[in-house]
């Protein structure tokens, strides 16, 4: 499959992976389509009974090229590796472009680990959340940086399009939540004409969010990845407001709190997340962010390049709804019982280095194609190792 | 369309959703010292001139002819796979 892929080949892909594949991965169309009548599905891997379920998206914003291919050819990897039973192997790399040229070596995850993904997890990837929105980006240069997906214009409006990253069941209505100062901050906005992050009508408007929330809650998902570019950034919940562990009734449930948020780092409000949960995803977000340092050899321009920082969603601006704060919030649910939820939202790329910001071009797409597996495959041996 | 990197204090980059032709890439904000953010994205003509009136530095990263460039070389690449794809479908 050759980058940039397009919406079907994607599609494609998925249905090629689940036919080659049939004793381990098997291919569920999603009950919703999309608005331009696309059906979307997802692939689950599982090499036993009762895996821990794993959850990896991508493509929620359409002019995100990378990521989506990435995620096939991490399970195509995956899948052959473990068939074969040989060692996941990901090529050496040599950026051209920069002088003198960058050499990024080969790497290998073991075949020990490749099995114990296999066989310990229930792996489910939807590698394109948003396939109305690519293929429109993808229909002319003029389209190609659009973001949203492809809603028709509503009433007295002539805009298109909702962020679906924006339009997840958590502080959706961000100017009741926050108060005017973090209402104002917010990327989040009620601008139907807004091109990038317009919330939709309602929580969970879209037939794409509520996709992405079927097998979330269906599949009881416990580890969660949602793949983005760009800022080589791997974050962790919450993005709706600052972090803290010391007071449990700083909730986005608590309405007590309502109009009183702020959204700043720093401030007086904080989003509560228990000190042994965020712990959890410190940890394994460094393991994620030094498995790319590693594979990156001695030169230390491949090393600088390769550099990932873990950090909480919010640093200057708050995002409402989004789906890795949404997955977080699921296990705060007490009606039924909710299990515990390791979620990330990785930002592969950068503006910097050539890495071409949302779209990287064709020579250095697997410098972007190598930090998603390696990242991954990190998540994912964590996961299986929890 | 330009890719930039913008940085200036706290309180104006709190804001810079405000601006009409900016785009900017939430996740790439990053503290450079107390009271000063960096955040990197795709800015109009208009939209840089309205940072630099507000008193915002503005570091060019990928000029526009450049991020023309690299999208020429993409939409080769599509128009190749869509190619494939109705040779696919013809055998």
């Amino acid at each position: 499959m050759a980058y940039p892929a397009t919406a079907r080949a994607i599609e494609a892909q998925l249905g090629r992976l689940a036919a080659e594949h049939p004793s381990l991965c098997t291919r569920t169309v999603l009950p919703e389509r999309t608005f331009e009548g696309r059906s979307m599905s997802y692939v689950t891997v599982a090499g036993g009974a009762g895996g821990r379920p794993v959850l990896l998206t991508s493509g929620v914003h359409a002019r995100e090229w990378a990521p989506p291919d990435a995620l096939l050819s991490l399970l195509d990897r995956l899948l052959r590796a473990y068939e074969d039973g040989t060692q996941l192997l990901i090529p050496a790399f040599t950026d051209t472009r920069a002088s003198p040229d960058i050499e990024y070596p080969a790497a290998a995850i073991d075949a020990a680990q490749v099995k114990r993904i296999v066989q310990r997890l229930e792996l489910h990837v939807l590698a394109l959340v948003n396939p109305d929105g690519r293929a429109f980006s993808q229909s002319s240069p003029n389209n190609a940086m659009w973001r949203k997906n492809r809603r028709p214009e509503e009433p007295g409006s002539m805009c298109f399009g909702v962020d679906g990253n924006r339009n997840h069941d958590i502080a959706w209505d961000f100017e009741r939540y926050y108060d005017p100062s973090g209402a104002a901050a917010v990327a989040a906005t009620k601008d139907p004409c807004d091109p990038q992050t317009y919330i939709g009508p309602s929580p969970a408007s879209e037939p794409e969010t509520r996709n992405v929330v079927t097998v979330l809650r269906e599949r009881r998902i416990e580890f969660y990845v949602d793949v983005h570019s760009f800022s080589r950034k791997i974050l962790y919940p919450w993005g709706i407001d600052d972090d803290q562990a010391r007071d449990a009734t700083q909730t986005y449930r608590n309405r007590d709190w309502d109009g009183r948020r702020d959204g700043a780092p720093g401030g007086a409000y904080g989003e509560y997340i228990p000190a042994d949960l965020r712990d959890e995803h410190v940890r394994i977000g460094a393991a994620m962010r030094d498995a790319t340092i590693d594979a990156a050899g001695a030169d230390p321009r491949a090393r600088s390049r390769s550099r990932y920082d873990v950090e909480p969603s919010l640093s200057l601006y708050p995002a409402t709804g989004t789906a890795s704060d949404y997955a977080c919030s699921l296990q705060f649910e007490r009606d039924p019982p909710a299990q515990r939820v390791i979620s990330y939202t990785l930002e592969v790329g950068s503006d910097a280095d050539g890495e071409g910001g949302f779209q990287p071009v064709p020579a250095i797409y697997p410098k972007i194609e190598r930090e998603v597996h390696l990242t991954l495959m990190a998540f994912l041996s964590a996961a299986a190792a929890a | 369309m330009h890719l930039v990197r913008i940085a200036g204090p706290t309180e104006p980059m709190r804001r810079l959703g405000e601006v009409a032709g900016l785009d900017f890439e939430r996740t790439s904000a990053r503290r450079v010292d107390e009271d000063r953010w960096q955040v990197a994205g795709y800015a109009s003509d208009e939209a840089l001139a309205t940072l630099r009136e507000r008193g915002l530095d503005i570091e060019a990263v990928v000029a526009h002819e450049a991020l023309e460039e690299q999208r020429r070389t993409l939409f080769l690449e599509l128009e190749a796979e869509a190619e494939a794809e109705a040779d696919d479908a013809v055998h």
